[in-house]
């Protein structure tokens, strides 16, 4: 277990390390000037070289990369062009808005996907599982943007149910969370169906069965537990995307977070900012994988054993 | 459809022909595997159709633990039922205290209380009594919720950047409206009238051709109790200069602020400058300690009638109540900005009371909150207005002949008609008809073909290629005139490039002279022509590219007098030729509208688009 | 359950649920046998898609679209609404009187193109990347693999962002991010067909037999790679055309003279109160689209069954 627990660490280590050179490498590596780039176009001489000196772009790429990875070693990434604010604590401001959100939704998702999914398994073939199957798949094919939008029209525009945005108390939170966790619901409604079957007519289920265990504790005790990994897996997994859709909702909705950070960073051209964001973005998403891969040791009975 | 999920490599349950690529969950297609499904399949008809066989599902909802599940559902529902039906009636409550005042206070009609009532369910008897005598009803009527007594939350059309008064955006209309709650200038204009009142300073004279004296107001404190003097004034003055921020121009002649003593302030010019008491309605003082401390304009302290509490940026904004405000306590105890960056996400919150207040709604929404009993609009002709500036030192616009084609083949009525109804009207001249110095011109007529004569007379007859700058905050229905203006001129053979740009980009570019056309708005913030024409079209301050030394001469002729028939005649002839020479498009200019719910009085309505709150009281 | 245990069941096809598969006891009922072949299944399901590609092709040629002329006196327009020239909105018109209908029929070109490509350019990718990695082993396959690792680090709409932000909105540099996020899985696949193939029993022969890799490559291993890899293609293409729609909504896709559907979508954002219309249709035509779409590849990948 713990041998597991240290590769484990060890790959999200050079995974995260992999991650930060991308990162660098996309900006720096542009054709042509990258100052130039990031100042737009229509940018002055002056503007440029000035802009080349505070990045520290006129040194060779390596040395750059030195002090970059040092920077993220100390957690200090300099002022934000746009805003002229350390842009670490900008960030840090919009952490709690963006983890709300996420949090929210993975939760609607889970509880929503679970018992759809069982629901269906269980009742495999009859309308009530065609039903739930349309379901998925719409959560899967509808664009959250467009799927934010509408929502926004009927609950917050025809109904004048709920608000349509800003970030203040639960009820602001229904319709981004909602319109996040579509396209989980989609995913693991049909995972935990599809996983739920296979494993209850497998051979030492049907056993248990003919044993004479009641219906209720074979579900729970058996199957569930067996179902859970490839479900945990790929919750891991969509997370990353809720991360990612994360960036979208909260555009749509006004939220916020550090996606919407991110977009307006963009469109200022602010790549100091731009970087910290994405950072901070891939280095959740590497965290929460790291403890997905942890769980599996709880979970596997053939890891726990190693 | 599974999705994204190629990291998995495991087939999670052991399986002799499970190989790296599959998914789990999904069932390996091998024949043994198969064959159970099938048989599945099988029994799961036979099941079907045996009713002696019930499914696992059944037999598990007909179990103990299923009884005690709904039993415990039951409570949270009815706690939520009791909930629901709790704030419909103390919105109801609400709405019937708000009623009754409205009734007593006489701007709701008998029959009008009468109708409402009903529609609230009160029935018809117990109605006409509370008609007959509302005092009965008033008293135990809850008033406003203590949350929302004195309080007005509202939001501003375009986010709040930042509350520095001498700094890049202290020009900005959002800078504006929360600097002339948190602090004062020494002249301000009277909402109603446009006269310059005293504020700050109680009096002013010109002591000399260069030399003007303001007389400070005795016993004013800041919010932290420090004493406001001449010091200060002298310090924002001279911070206004040394940032070269969009003010500093207005400022360009001074040479030196005294302050002989702490009431009296000396502003010294190099040239004759009547425009001082004009400009001064712009210049927020501050403490000549704080404002150059990093950071405190993120937590400004004034001498405003309302005292900074709190800035969240991008979300909100609090001011509480000064009441020991020299021009006595205002009317609210709390005022809360709200950031909503939609526009129509504001007009929903408008309407379900959210917010309280919010001004410059967009000509698309105006209709449906015109027929909204709830909402009060206060429309008056702005000092705002829209223009596209050619960049005189490019090609073609060197060319007057190029401008006026582009200026003869714009529809400006059909625009004003569809795109900008009740909020703009058809311009007659480079400022706004509300400002001092208009003089109405000839308007450029719609006529496409003289447009293309004049073209071709230049030398493109087959027109040419160009672009158009503007930033998406500029002011209502932007988007839609830049495309309705590009496709005008591509009618006439002038392909336009669409260059969106954000607000902070687009001000750099417009700044360095980078651009073709510049398509925005501007606010003659002071009601004076100086503010605009002198600032933005002389030679020397270079804003467009466009110099004419006989304008130059007519622009700072007319700030230098305070004469005022002088400065009518000079400005009406720099807007002759500023028109003439088609320097740029001037097509619409902005009427400003303030929307609020009932319930909020004592607001007065001014041109220069800056709501102001003193005056305002919530009932 | 113990009759069926026959192995000459040969099911070549899926049966799909509740579709009277057990009701044919013996009784060689052709129609019925063919219909649970499947084959109408997938051609029914076929023909949306054909649907969308033809309007993405046909669709732009037939009904005008200029993205530069307005038309203000009809603006706003709700669907159906007969215009002064004669012709009628069917979808309505936008804020400046286009109409909504061209602007959809635009949006599935820009979709279908972006779609495509990026499915042909990561799948090249993958294939290539994949089958060397496959085939070589040793170091190429260990740096391939752990580079495919840090890329899926990111979400890929992230990284997609990010990419697209640097290059610059355009067509070309979208197709570019997409592709360059999305070539993973292709990879992975390839490379675990490679594995597969290349213990297999004929390839083996020929490597005995002196055939050289290229040969290999060419004849065996790369057409074995094929059908899983359009096994993944059915799956990535509505995600890609998400993807797109996503980054254009955000102003990072499509150049704004290109009505892409997210772009399209964007632009009625503001006008949700007084005409739903302009955000509505071009969503629920991407909807649409992605949804009969998936369904098409989900049929298909049941009757493709690799191991049937």
């Amino acid at each position: 277990m713990s041998r597991y627990l240290t590769t484990r660490l060890g790959y999200s280590l050079f995974v995260l390390w992999g991650a930060l050179t991308i990162i660098f490498l996309v900006i720096r590596i542009v054709p042509g000037d990258p100052a130039a780039m990031m100042v737009g176009p229509g940018g002055t001489e002056d503007d440029v070289d000035a802009l080349r000196d505070r990045l520290g772009l006129n040194e060779s790429i390596p040395v750059q990369y030195g002090r970059y990875l040092g920077d993220v070693a100390r957690m200090d990434f300099g002022d934000s062009l746009w805003l002229n604010r350390p842009v670490a604590s900008e960030v840090a401001s919009r952490v709690a808005a963006t983890a709300r959100l996420a949090g929210a939704a993975a939760l609607i998702g889970i509880v929503i996907s679970f018992p759809l999914g069982i629901a269906a398994a269980l009742k495999r073939g009859s309308p009530l599982d065609g039903l739930i199957s349309v379901v998925s798949l719409l959560g899967q094919s509808v664009p959250s943007f467009w799927l934010g939008i509408m929502l926004i029209l009927v609950f917050a525009r025809q109904l004048q149910v709920l608000p349509s945005s800003g970030s203040s108390g639960w009820s602001h939170l229904i319709l981004p969370s909602v319109t996040l966790a579509m396209p989980l619901i989609g995913v693991l409604t049909r995972l935990v169906r599809s996983g739920l079957l296979d494993v209850l007519y497998e051979d030492y289920i049907r056993t248990a069965r003919a044993k004479g265990l009641t219906s209720r504790s074979v579900l729970l005790r058996h199957a569930m537990r067996n179902m859970m990994i490839p479900v945990i897996t790929v919750i891991g997994l969509q997370l990353g995307n809720l991360l990612g859709g994360a960036v979208i909702v909260e555009t749509v909705f006004g939220w916020p977070g550090v996606g919407r950070m991110l977009v307006d960073a963009i469109n200022q051209r602010d790549y100091p900012l731009v970087q910290v964001a994405i950072l901070f973005i891939t280095f959740s998403f590497i965290v929460i994988n790291l403890l997905v891969d942890l769980s599996y040791g709880l979970l596997d009975p053939k890891i726990r054993v190693e | 459809m599974p999705a994204d999920d190629a990291r998995l490599v495991r087939h999670p349950v052991a399986h002799p022909h499970s190989t790296n690529a599959e998914r789990p969950g999904l069932a390996c297609r091998c024949p043994a595997r198969r064959r159970s499904r099938f048989e599945l399949e099988q029994s799961e008809s036979e099941r079907r159709f045996s009713p002696g066989n019930p499914s696992v599902l059944r037999l598990w909802l007909r179990s103990n633990r299923r009884q005690a599940a709904v039993e415990n559902l039951r409570e949270p529902i009815a706690l939520w039922r009791n909930y629901q039906m709790d704030l419909r009636s103390r919105s109801s409550q609400q709405s019937m205290a708000d009623l009754i005042h409205r009734y007593t206070n006489g701007s709701v009609s008998r029959r009008s209380l009468l109708q409402r009532l009903t529609a609230l369910g009160v029935a018809a008897p117990l109605a006409s009594m509370i008609a007959a005598r509302p005092h009965i009803v008033a008293g135990q009527a809850t008033p406003s919720s203590e949350a929302s007594s004195g309080e007005l939350t509202l939001v501003l059309p375009r986010s709040l950047e930042s509350m520095d008064p001498h700094g890049p955006h202290s020009v900005e209309e959002s800078t504006a409206v929360i600097l002339s709650m948190v602090l004062d200038t020494l002249v301000t204009r009277d909402p109603a009238t446009g006269e310059l009142m005293p504020s700050l300073a109680t009096s002013w004279e010109a002591t000399s051709d260069t030399s003007w004296q303001f007389s400070l107001r005795e016993g004013v404190t800041y919010h932290d109790g420090s004493a406001f003097t001449s010091e200060d004034v002298k310090a924002s003055l001279e911070r206004v200069l040394e940032l070269e921020g969009p003010l500093a121009p207005l400022w360009v002649l001074v040479e030196s602020v005294e302050a002989p003593d702490p009431l009296t302030v000396v502003i010294n010019t190099s040239e004759p400058m009547g425009t001082v008491p004009v400009n001064a309605t712009l210049l927020f003082i501050g403490p000549a300690a704080g404002i150059r401390e990093e950071g405190f304009w993120n937590e400004p302290i004034g001498m405003g009638p309302f005292r900074f509490i709190s800035w969240v940026p991008d979300s909100e904004l609090v001011a509480e109540a000064n009441e020991d405000y020299w021009g006595g306590s205002p009317g609210l105890e709390r005022l809360v900005v709200r950031d909503i960056p939609e526009p129509a996400a504001q007009i929903t919150a408008l309407e379900t009371g959210e917010i309280g207040f919010t001004f410059n709604v967009g000509a698309d929404q105006l209709p449906a909150l015109q027929e909204n009993p709830d909402l009060a609009i206060d429309a008056t002709p702005s000092y705002a207005y829209y223009f596209n500036w050619f960049n005189g030192q490019r090609e073609p616009f060197t060319d007057a002949r190029v401008r006026q084609a582009m200026a003869h083949a714009l529809d400006v009525d059909a625009m004003v008609t569809e795109l900008l109804p009740g909020v703009g009207q058809r311009a007659q001249a480079p400022i706004p008809s509300t400002v001092f110095g208009f003089e109405a011109q000839t308007p450029y007529e719609y006529d496409p073909e003289r447009a293309m004569e004049l073209l071709a007379e230049a030398g493109f007859p087959d027109g040419f290629d160009t672009s158009v700058q503007w930033n998406p905050d500029s002011g209502p229905q932007d988007r839609e005139l830049v495309q309705t203006m590009i496709s005008y001129w591509d009618a006439i053979g002038v392909r336009v490039e669409n260059l969106e740009k954000e607000r902070g980009l687009w001000l750099e570019d417009l700044v360095a002279l980078n651009w073709d056309m510049n398509f925005q708005t501007n606010v003659v913030r002071t009601g004076d022509a100086d503010f605009t024409l002198r600032r933005l079209y002389t030679t020397e301050a270079n804003r467009n590219g466009y110099g004419n030394e006989e304008l130059d001469e007519l622009l700072i002729g007319a700030a230098a007098t305070s004469n005022e028939e002088e400065r009518t005649q000079l400005y009406a002839d720099a807007c002759r030729i500023i028109w003439d020479e088609a320097v740029g498009i001037f097509p619409f200019e902005l009427i400003v509208n303030y929307v609020y719910r009932s319930g909020i009085e004592g607001f007065v309505p001014t041109p220069s688009a800056v709501p102001e709150f003193d005056t305002v009281r919530v009932t | 359950m113990q009759s069926a245990r026959s192995s000459d069941r040969t099911p070549d096809h899926a049966t799909p649920s509740g579709l009277g598969a057990s009701s044919g006891h013996g009784q060689p009922n052709r129609i019925r046998r063919f219909m649970n072949a499947g084959r109408i299944r997938i051609f029914l399901w076929a023909l949306p898609v054909l649907l969308f590609i033809t309007a993405a092709f046909v669709g732009p040629m037939l009904v005008e679209y200029n993205p530069v002329t307005v038309n203000i006196s009809a603006r706003l327009e709700p669907p159906g609404t007969a215009l002064a020239d004669g012709t009628r909105a069917w979808l309505g018109t936008d804020q400046v009187g286009q109409d909504v209908f061209a602007q959809v029929l635009q949006g599935a070109r820009v979709s279908l193109l972006v779609g495509a490509s990026t499915i042909l350019l990561a799948g090249l990718i993958g294939l290539l990347t994949g089958v060397i990695a496959g085939f070589h082993g040793g170091w190429i396959d260990v740096v391939l693999m752990r580079l495919a690792d840090i890329q899926l680090a990111f979400p890929s709409i992230l990284l997609a962002i990010l990419i697209a932000a640097v290059l610059g909105p355009s067509v070309l540099n979208v197709i570019l991010a997409l592709a360059l996020t999305r070539w993973v899985t292709f990879s992975r696949v390839a490379r675990a067909a490679t594995l597969a193939a290349r213990e297999r029993d004929y390839v083996l022969a020929a490597r005995a037999m002196g055939a050289n890799s290229w040969r290999l490559l060419i004849h065996h291993i790369i057409p074995s790679t094929i059908a899983p890899l359009i096994v993944i293609a059915t799956v990535e293409v509505g995600l890609v055309i998400i993807a797109e729609a996503s980054l254009s909504y955000l102003g990072l896709g499509s150049p704004p003279d290109q009505p892409s559907w997210g772009r399209s979508v964007a632009n009625g954002r503001d006008y949700l109160n007084n005409a739903w219309w302009i955000s509505t249709m071009p969503g629920l035509a991407l909807s649409l689209v992605v949804l009969t779409i998936g369904i098409f590849g989900d049929r298909l990948r049941d009757y493709l069954d690799p191991r049937a």
